[in-house]
């Protein structure tokens, strides 16, 4: 009989990045190393453990950018031909280091690797990830919970509650079109709590969501359990506090297991080790040194001189790391069932792309302790969020504060001197928008089509990304003018709509560029108007068509 | 794609006279505004002063007690600020109170005139709450929680069914929980406290407090006095007396209750993060 529960949640994010207007994209790289280095490596993990009949619970959130991503045509096939690439670069590395063999076994590693992704990718997964997913979760072994539409940092949004609502909305009808059900629990983005954010999450039958631990120790009143029971909000949901213990043992760069000495070194990839001559059909057309994924050293210590890179080290200490966790896990819940009355639990969220991508044996990390744990009697079990609820469904009623999973734990990270310009016309938008819904909600199907489009376009510029990005100095530029061109559309159709002079050849050119939510998503209950037919239709034909590299 | 200038250039508010206040931490606010140039006029004439004769302000209410937003309000605090620089990061806050801001127009006499007026925030605490209340009360799920295509069985991990021959859950514990899982949320109807699952007594400060009062039925009084806390140890009334009690505190550690907020809140580390993309 377990003792208590672990809930293990994978939050997996990526900004809507869809870029057919250039050749060769940058930020589309980072859905693609994703693919290959989190998402395919985490399917087949936990494939492997249903196969096995290995026992096991899960949380995931998958945003709907990057679900819409992961299920785009277009998206799909760029990825197969940039894996294609990748397979031909390993496969030249191989040759390469033909005279040093540790180099070259790590070569044929990642060779392996890569072709045995474009088999699962093509054969076991037919291109579509979200579906794998969704079977998963079909099976019982996962549960997907909802997040907001684009990742919008929602306290600040919080001016203007309409856009707040629209985020969770889009949000919550985005995983019912995609999952066929609709959503328990609710990834607030960035873990973005503020008070009333609550009942818009209820008014959309969202049962739970999860906080940063001080949302839940500086709750109102105090919470009697901290973090190892969920609290009851005060229009009803549950809040669950993320366990600081098992947070820092995965997710601390510093102190963190992916620290350890014999894991690789994640900026010691191949793009910044070889002559650019060697690698410029593989790296960005403009000359970018783009992470190939190929890395041959390990972390080794704070040094410039690294060691060599030795897998079977790396998957060893993976699963004494494993082991490590379990067992702090397990003393955790011993000391905390002999004062709880009640089953305690402990909340363990992190970013999926931590698992396989910063850190490359995370998805070995998961399998051996969910086998471990399936394997040896231990006082922990793993559960669902909404498993626990219905075990244990009386909660403490309390008011959980703002609070975010950021820098400092508030909103100085998505709100400060250097991102604070973006809110001004955020709001300014976010009233223009709530205005011309009510004004214009019966028009005719072009005006819908430019209002659908106007929303696009402001739940775009709301990405939590774009002020991340600025405000930790990384792709700024990037970050900045997706800001503004979403905006600049987003303020020109406005103005079309309100003049009833829609240039729509400009409307349609926009729409094929920024497409993102089919309008039955954008406007639920009010029939889907052409472009969700339109893509309905497409979806049934590229289904016809087999995938292929 | 457009030059980012003519973007910049592009970008237009409003031009409605605004102020919005957002919480940034415990301490610091952020103040965004609008002013429309003839509210500027208006604030001015009613001051009756000059263009050179006046300096704008933010000032803070301090609205944490006021029942209604209608209540008198007390000035907090104020902070000069530049007009024209459209936003202020205000640093002059306190943790855990409700503000509203007013920006404003002063005059050399100290007379004000207000152009705009915030929402109502409130900063965060920087601190767990001294204040506990604790009952419990269910949260209600649907039938949409376990829904599942194929017949898993019953999740070994939540397992409930004991071995035959076992009694079962809920043979052993004879308090189960008069939860209806099909109520709707938003339903009027008050909801009843739910007793424990367990058969632990629910606050075991009590029963604590109980064997210390038979010990020391001399300081039942002082202990009466004192406000309740959440600490069982916190509300022991001097040094003097924190050493006995301590000593039997010790001795009941087992069947105590842990402050597990205090303990959470202490190991927790804000802003750990993955994300450096």
């Amino acid at each position: 009989m377990a003792k208590g529960y672990l809930a293990l949640v994978l939050h997996g994010h990526l900004p809507f990045v869809r870029h057919p207007e250039h050749e060769d994209s940058f930020e589309e790289s980072w859905l693609y190393q994703a693919i290959t280095e989190v998402y395919v490596p985490l399917l087949l993990v936990l494939d492997s453990l249903v196969d096995d009949k290995v026992d096991f619970r899960l949380t995931f959130s998958l945003t709907p950018t990057l679900v819409s991503m992961l299920t785009d045509p277009f998206l799909q096939s760029r990825y197969l031909q940039r894996l294609e690439r990748l397979i031909e670069l390993s496969e030249k590395e191989v040759a390469r280091t033909n005279w040093q063999p540790k180099f070259q076994a790590l070569a044929a590693m990642y060779c392996k690797q890569f072709k045995g992704v474009r088999s699962a990718f093509l054969d076991r997964y037919n291109g579509n990830l979200v579906e794998a997913f969704r079977r998963l979760q079909e099976l019982g072994k996962l549960e997907i919970i909802a997040s907001a539409a684009t990742h919008g940092y929602l306290p600040v949004l919080s001016i203007h509650p309409s856009a707040v609502r629209s985020q969770i909305q889009v949000g919550v009808e985005h995983y019912a079109a995609t999952f066929g059900r609709k959503p328990n629990g609710f990834w607030l983005p960035e873990c973005g709590y503020y008070p009333g954010v609550d009942q818009l999450l209820t008014d959309h039958a969202i049962r739970f969501t999860i906080l940063e631990t001080h949302g839940i120790t500086r709750a109102q009143p105090r919470p009697r359990y901290g973090v190892h029971a969920p609290l009851r909000c005060p229009s009803g949901l549950a809040a669950f506090g993320r366990d600081p213990g098992s947070s820092r043992q995965v997710w601390s760069a510093a102190e963190g297991y992916p620290a350890d000495h014999d894991y690789r070194e994640f900026y010691r990839d191949i793009a910044h080790d070889l002559d650019f001559d060697s690698l410029r059909r593989y790296v960005h057309r403009d000359g970018l040194r783009i992470n190939t994924g190929i890395k041959y050293y390990r972390i080794t210590g704070k040094t410039e001189s690294k060691q060599v890179y030795v897998p079977q080290q790396a998957e060893k200490k993976a699963e004494t790391h494993a082991e490590h966790f379990l067992r702090s896990r397990e003393g955790q819940i011993e000391s905390l069932a002999s004062v709880m009355d009640r089953k305690p639990i402990l909340v363990a969220p992190y970013d999926a792309e931590l698992f396989g991508h910063w850190w490359y044996e995370g998805p070995l990390w998961l399998n051996h302790m969910i086998r471990k744990l399936a394997r040896d009697p231990s006082s922990i079990h793993l559960a669902t969020l909404s498993e626990y609820l219905a075990e244990c469904p009386a909660l403490q009623p309390a008011a959980p504060p703002m609070c975010s999973w950021g820098r400092n734990g508030f909103n100085e990270v998505w709100l400060s001197p250097d991102n604070q310009w973006i809110y001004p016309h955020l709001y300014h938008a976010a009233r223009v928008l709530e205005r011309l819904e009510q004004e214009c909600s019966r028009g005719d199907a072009l005006t819908l089509r430019a209002l659908d489009q106007a929303k696009r376009e402001l739940l775009l510029a709301q990405s939590s990304d774009w002020a991340f990005m600025i405000s930790t100095r990384t792709t700024s530029e990037y970050a900045n003018t997706r800001i503004k061109g979403h905006l600049l559309n987003f303020n020109r159709l406005s103005d079309q709509v309100a003049r009833s002079n829609i240039d729509e050849p400009w409307l349609a050119e926009v729409e094929s560029r920024d497409c993102i939510f089919p309008a039955d998503v954008l406007r639920p209950g009010t029939g889907s108007v052409l472009p969700s037919e339109m893509d309905k239709e497409e979806d049934s034909e590229r289904s016809r068509k087999p995938l292929s590299a | 794609m457009m030059p980012i200038e003519v973007i910049e250039a592009s970008l237009v508010s409003g031009g409605e006279t605004t102020l919005v206040v957002v919480p940034v931490d415990p301490y610091v606010v952020y103040c965004q505004w609008e002013v429309a140039t003839a509210d500027i006029e208006s604030a001015q004439r009613a001051l009756g002063v000059g263009e050179q004769e006046f300096w704008p302000v933010l000032q803070f209410y301090d609205v944490t007690n006021a029942a209604r937003e209608e209540a008198p309000r007390e000035l907090s605090f104020a902070v000069e600020v530049q007009l024209q620089a459209g936003n202020w990061f205000v640093r002059s806050c306190a943790p855990d109170r409700a503000y509203r801001a007013d920006l404003a127009l002063k005059g050399e006499d100290g007379s004000f005139a207000v152009i705009a007026s915030s929402n109502p925030i409130q900063t965060p605490p920087s601190v767990p709450s001294s204040y506990a209340d604790e009952h419990w009360l269910p949260i209600r799920l649907d039938s949409r929680q376990p829904e599942r295509a194929t017949p898993v069985r019953s999740p070994t991990n939540l397992a409930l069914e004991p071995p035959s021959g076992a009694p079962s859950e809920s043979a052993a514990s004879p308090v189960r929980l008069p939860i209806d899982m099909r109520k709707e949320v938003g339903s009027n109807t008050p909801e009843a406290p739910v007793p424990s699952q367990s058969p632990l007594p629910m606050d075991m400060r009590e029963e604590v407090r109980k064997l210390l009062i038979q010990l020391y039925p001399e300081l039942e009084g002082e202990r009466r006095a004192l406000p309740r806390s959440p600490l069982f140890t916190k509300e022991i009334p001097s040094e003097c007396v924190f050493r006995e009690l301590h000593a039997v505190f010790l001795d009941m550690k087992s069947s105590a209750i842990a402050d597990l907020t205090e303990r959470n809140e202490r190991s927790f580390t804000s802003g750990i993060s993955s994300r450096t993309k």
